[in-house]
């Protein structure tokens, strides 16, 4: 008999596909971008743009990303470099000297002598002194590592032809040359995260967040949101692009205009810099508590389908450990009910994996050349043998039942009661696992083990497990430090 | 599934596979022509002439993202055919 609470349960298991249902969305969305006639209003227009650059001991990147900027294809003459020195005790400031010199006009140094106060004081001390003159029509912030293809800055800056747009963000691809197994799973996240959802979001008519390295900002558009950026979170661009849209503008991804930036090699690294990334996702849910499921008449902010895309994200692990419990509690009452919802979310999980998978690879198929692998096991290669067994469960079990049962693996045995079991629990388990991993890593003493561990616990637990530690940090209302990720300069070059 | 439902369901999914593969070709027809987003930038590079191939650049964006539709209506077609094929061998 199907009571209230086996529907209920069922609803929470399949609730645990929420976030690949919500990437479905997106990847949809993403196909019927050209539907929202992203370049309608363009027009070919070179603003005078003003990059500020912030920079505290980046000597080993910041040569060659000056060199980068002011060879890129726009106007001589109305781009220029902000540098601001966050009181560097490397060779930044030796090294801004040379710059100045050798670019009179285009290449501004400008030194904090009191540092340390993180990235948005820094780059709002750039804001200042550049809003003070009438010279810049746009700014537009970077970071010290980001390495701008020719036509980048051009492609973001014929949006603003737009009065209605207010800001423009590009598609940041990880550059990191050679990389490792870390650089190439972020590198196939950032076509899903940036490529596809920021595309989603362009049909959506609202931003999530305008890329940290690449936010081109109207003069207009920062004056009215007060000629400076949050410094009260730790997603100074995420509060940026929320207010630039609350005051009325549209925001735009150009998903066309591409830059390179070197991403972290290491589980702490990436660790470390995503828990800074969710906690400050934390803050603006928070903070912009007015603004969820409101439709407002400035911003689609308050749309239903955003808040979907933003709160599939941030409570991702609630759902996986709410899918967990569920089908732990229908496998001690009601063994049957267990195994289908089982193999319904999983198969539903292998559905939406193809989906999203396939879509990715084939919307950046450079990237794809370079980390189709990492891309395939993202979820991890436990939870792909899981989905197999979703998809085909049945048609393997009829073909290799003798087998299995010869071996102890089929029938009504503990052997097989205690793999259903630990299979509903792996879900919640990964999360530990990826945890285990890290510190694994942390330790040091097995450096061989950490990829091969890592190819088998996936990239998805990891971000699940990061996104709990920053809900514990948040909660315990840890300090807020800026943790910066160290840059190599080891970014390609690309032809 | 009996035979009838079955060479039913083996005939859309090798009409579904063919629609894939027609989509994908597209697609990749249109990407082909898409967006030239090599480094460049080098000195001597367009910056000297300031004569930037902004309308190129612009109608290979909007082929790139018209060729998307093509790509994911592919993507759709295969997943369906997999169903298909799912419900062929159950």
């Amino acid at each position: 008999v199907i009571t209230a609470l086996h529907v209920v349960l069922v609803a929470m298991v399949l609730s645990g596909a929420t976030v690949l249902v919500v990437g479905c969305m997106q990847f949809t969305l993403a196909g019927l971008h050209v539907l929202s006639h992203p370049y309608r209003n363009v027009a070919e227009i070179y603003p005078n743009v003003a990059a500020v650059i912030p920079a505290w001991n980046e000597a080993a990147v910041l040569e060659r990303t000056i060199d980068r900027m002011l060879s890129l294809e726009y106007p001589r003459g109305k781009l220029r470099v902000y540098v601001v020195d966050d009181a560097s005790t490397d060779d930044t400031p030796a090294l801004l000297a040379r710059k100045a010199a050798e670019y009179p006009d285009s290449v501004v140094h400008l030194r904090r002598d009191k540092g340390g106060e993180g990235k948005a004081h820094t780059i709002n001390h750039g804001l200042r002194l550049i809003l003070a003159d009438e010279w810049a029509e746009a700014i537009l912030i970077t970071d010290a590592d980001v390495i701008f293809t020719a036509s980048s800055v051009r492609r973001m800056a014929r949006h603003l032809a737009d009065p209605q747009v207010g800001a423009v963000t590009c598609y940041i691809k990880e550059g990191s040359r050679p990389g490792n197994f870390m650089n190439r799973f972020v590198g196939f996240e950032y076509v899903t995260a940036q490529a596809a959802a920021r595309r989603a979001q362009n049909v959506l008519g609202a931003q999530a967040c305008l890329a940290g390295g690449a936010q081109l900002l109207a003069r207009g558009a920062l004056e009215t949101i007060g000629g400076e950026i949050d410094t009260t979170s730790l997603a100074e661009d995420t509060f940026t692009t929320f207010n630039v849209e609350l005051a009325g503008y549209k925001v735009k991804f150009d998903g066309n205009a591409v830059v390179w930036a070197e991403e972290p090699r290491t589980i702490v690294g990436l660790w470390k810099q995503r828990q800074r990334w969710s906690r400050g996702n934390l803050q603006v849910t928070m903070r912009f508590r007015h603004v969820w499921l409101r439709p407002q008449t400035k911003s689609h902010l308050g749309s239903v389908p955003f808040a979907a895309i933003w709160f599939s994200i941030v409570f991702m692990p609630l759902f996986i450990v709410m899918a967990t419990t569920a089908l732990v509690t229908l496998f001690f009452i009601d063994r049957p009910l267990a195994v289908e919802s089982f193999r319904a979310l999983w198969a539903l999980t292998g559905f939406t994996y193809l989906f999203v998978t396939l879509s990715t690879l084939l919307l950046d198929t450079e990237t794809a050349r370079r980390c189709w692998r990492e891309g395939l096991l993202f979820p991890g290669l436990i939870n792909l043998f899981l989905i197999l067994a979703g998809l085909f469960g049945p048609i393997l079990a009829a073909h290799f039942s003798a087998q299995m049962t010869a071996v102890g693996l089929a029938g009504e045995g503990l052997a097989p009661q205690l793999i259903l079991l630990a299979a509903d629990l792996w879900l919640t388990f990964a999360m530990v696992a990826a945890y285990g991993v890290k510190k694994l890593e942390e330790w040091g003493r097995v450096p061989w083990a950490i990829a091969p561990l890592f190819y088998i616990v996936g990239y998805g637990p990891l971000l699940c497990t990061i996104t709990v530690a920053a809900f514990i940090q948040e909660m315990r209302g840890a300090e807020m430090r800026w943790d910066k990720t160290e840059k190599t300069g080891a970014v390609g070059e690309f032809a | 599934v009996n035979g009838r439902s079955r060479s039913g369901h083996s005939a859309g999914a090798r009409a579904l596979a063919v629609l894939t593969v027609a989509m994908l070709l597209v697609a990749e027809r249109r990407r082909r022509h898409g967006p030239r987003n090599g480094g460049g930038g080098g000195a001597g590079g367009g910056a000297a002439e300031e004569h930037f191939p902004a309308a190129a650049d612009l109608a290979a964006d909007r082929r790139f993202e018209r060729s998307l539709v093509f790509r994911q209506a592919g993507i759709v077609l295969a997943i369906a055919a997999l169903i298909l094929f799912r419900g062929l061998l159950s």
